[in-house]
């Protein structure tokens, strides 16, 4: 609590100062004129700037600031304490009704700048009158200029803080992210440019200064962003209010007024052009970022689909796998009932002897061997792999043939295998044994639908150039056209009324892209279909 | 009267063609078979069986339905463009509805389950048998 005393304290005071000095600085600059005048008074814009930022606490501030400043400017006591507090209340509405708007601190869009300009220009005009018609009451004006001094005390403030509101508001924001030494480079680069050509060149073309200064603040605000540009103002505007005061370049008219006015609306055609690139920029990095959250939502969306994915198809390789050890399994278990009943019946008969004895325990141990055996095969097929390495592309053609075997025959499918010279990869050999496995499967459930005397499904492996070629054939018929496109998309299935799940040749894709940097095509030939697996073949295999 | 001495007593004076093509299956089922059919003809594979039921006089055909080469289905086929009437079993270990009507086309006379229940094969026996004789 107290330490929030203390900061609201330290910020009044520090905006007390600040006011008093800004004010004395642009009461300077006009030579000794009254504090009626058109320069830009600086001091506005930091109140409003710090009770937009700090909040209406800090009103005080402004009150000493401008109480000073008045009364040290031989204004009457009274009529500074009125001028004070004017300006003060002044703020505070300008404050109250940023709120009311709920205009952005970051006046990252149109609305807020354009409704920020609205204020100042309203509040403004209401303080003007007030403290004017003070002045004209205490006789430090007179009735003649009392119109010309409300609209330069009006049109003074409403450019000290369309200059300086923005400027505290952006660098208060924006403190953490701007990168300062790039950011002092980038306004020193331009103060240094603009005082060149005022001050050193004495350029007196203002349309020439115009096109040079204008392209440079647009290009760094639209490239580095509305802060900068803010800056960049300030410092035009204090070259500027030097080359005024030394009567310079464009500023070198006779009379000072002309001078001032010119001044004024050179650093208003800057402000404009900050104010509308500024906001632009802004609004362009919002779309990016809406961009940007929308593509990182779609990315973590299809990354959960992927896994989602990939638990489907583990679930539909547990499928596959439960089916096809049930597959091997029926013959084993037909002969182990065929043995049991072998023995009962010679034993009702009487006729157990030893020979059928010893047929039933060589049987049944033979079955419950190939059983157990089964289950093994599969378990390590199945298995995953969790590092890559170098692996015989045979030996995994070899071990798939030698588990479905059995499978392929009961369907009258022929599944052959020719033999090549042994071929090295590198990878996941279980990974390509599903893969291949998948292919073969779907080769299977297309032939058995047909109704053809021979039915063959063959293995072919060839290499040329570095690159091991597994060609798998059938003649099953081909894939219809109108559905080529599609046979690698996720639940894509021909098979949906038989349980198909769509993921077989997805999951195939996936490990052959993936797991094995390889290739897979597909084309269709007289007969029937032919898949393309090309591995990288390793020459130094041990 | 057992199901089973009733279809010893029916069959022992028929022959038989046992068709299996795994060998652990076939030598015990033959060794089953051979209580019931004095006359036991064993094939291994469907060719072997329809040479075999060309060269005898077959009464009844046993077979198993997924083999090389010649098929229990293609082999019923066969057999039956030449015999209308003998019994033909089919031995397999699909169960599916659609299964048994697919079956008849093929001109098969009755479906027997893996693992087979000795019982019902003397039933199925019987039930093909007592006709005949």
């Amino acid at each position: 609590m107290n330490k929030e005393i203390i900061n609201t304290l330290l910020i009044s005071f520090t905006l007390a100062i600040l006011y008093f000095i800004t004010g004395k600085f642009s009461l300077l600059f006009l030579h000794g004129c009254s504090i009626i005048n058109m320069g830009i008074f600086a001091a506005e814009g930091i109140a409003l700037g710090f009770i937009l930022f700090f909040g209406k606490k800090v009103w005080t501030g402004i009150f000493i600031g401008q109480f000073f400043l008045a009364y040290s400017n031989d204004i009457p006591l009274l009529v500074s304490v009125g001028i004070a507090v004017t300006n003060s209340f002044e703020a505070l509405l300008g404050y109250c009704l940023f709120k009311k708007f709920k205009l952005n601190l970051n006046l990252s869009t149109f609305r807020d700048i354009f409704y920020l300009i609205g204020i100042i220009i309203f509040i403004q005009l209401i303080s003007a009158s007030i403290s004017n018609t003070l002045l004209l009451m205490s006789d430090v004006i007179s009735i003649k200029e009392y119109l010309q001094s409300g609209f330069s005390w009006w049109f003074g403030n409403v450019m000290g803080q369309l200059l300086f509101t923005p400027f505290l508001l952006l660098t208060f924001i924006n403190y953490k992210t701007i990168q300062w030494s790039e950011y002092f480079a980038y306004v020193f680069l331009f103060a240094s440019i603009i005082y060149f050509l005022e001050i050193i060149l004495e350029m007196k073309n203002l349309l020439l200064l115009l096109s040079i200064s204008i392209p440079f603040i647009v290009f760094v605000v639209s490239y580095r962003g509305f802060a900068y540009g803010t800056a960049m103002s300030i410092v035009l505007a204090l070259v500027s209010s030097y080359s005024v005061y030394l009567g310079h370049g464009v500023f070198h008219l006779n009379n000072k007024l002309d001078n001032i006015i010119n001044y004024n609306l050179f650093i208003l055609a800057h402000i404009s052009m900050v104010f509308i690139t500024g906001v632009l920029f802004e609004e362009r990095k919002r779309n990016l970022l809406t961009l940007e959250t929308k593509i990182s939502f779609e990315t973590n969306k299809n990354k959960e689909q992927q896994l989602l994915l990939l638990q489907q198809s583990r679930l539909a390789q547990m499928g596959e796998l439960i089916a096809m050890i049930a597959h091997q399994w029926r013959q084993p278990l037909n002969n182990l009932s065929l043995a049991n009943q072998l023995l009962i019946s010679k034993y009702t008969k009487g006729k157990l002897d030893d020979k059928t004895v010893m047929t039933f325990k060589e049987h049944s141990q033979k079955q419950i061997k190939h059983m157990s055996k089964t289950i093994d095969d599969f378990r390590n097929f199945f298995k995953a792999e969790k590092k890559s390495q170098d692996f015989c592309v045979n030996d995994v053609i070899s071990h798939i043939l030698d588990i479905t075997q059995n499978i392929y025959e009961n369907h009258s499918i022929e599944l052959n295998f020719v033999k090549m010279p042994k071929l090295y990869s590198h990878g996941y050999p279980n990974e390509l044994g599903q893969a291949i496995l998948n292919i073969i499967n779907n080769a299977k459930d297309a032939l058995i639908e047909l109704d053809k005397e021979h039915k063959y499904i063959e293995i072919e492996l060839l290499n040329r150039e570095n690159t091991i070629y597994l060609l798998v054939k059938d003649n099953a018929g081909g894939i219809a056209e109108d559905i080529q496109e599609k046979i690698f998309d996720p639940y894509f299935s021909t098979k949906k009324d038989k349980n198909g799940t769509g993921l077989g040749l997805y999951m195939t894709k996936m490990i052959i892209d993936e797991k094995l940097h390889g290739k897979i095509y597909f084309y269709n030939t007289d007969e029937g279909v032919t898949f393309e697996i090309q591995l990288k073949e390793l020459n130094n295999a041990t | 009267m057992s199901n089973i001495d009733k279809a010893i007593e029916c069959s022992q004076e028929l022959t038989l063609l046992y068709v299996e093509d795994n060998q652990d299956a076939r030598e015990m089922t033959t060794m089953i078979l051979e209580d019931f059919f004095d006359n036991l003809l064993v094939a291994i594979n469907g060719e072997d069986a329809y040479k075999k039921f060309i060269q005898h006089k077959i009464d009844i055909v046993i077979t198993d339905i997924s083999m090389p080469k010649l098929n229990g289905l293609e082999l019923c086929k066969k057999i039956r463009e030449t015999n209308k009437n003998i019994p033909l079993v089919i031995l397999s270990a699909h169960n599916q509805d659609n299964f048994s009507k697919d079956i008849m086309k093929y001109g098969v006379n009755e479906h027997l389950l893996k693992p087979i229940d000795l019982e019902e094969l003397a039933k199925l026996i019987y039930k093909l048998t007592k006709h005949i004789l």
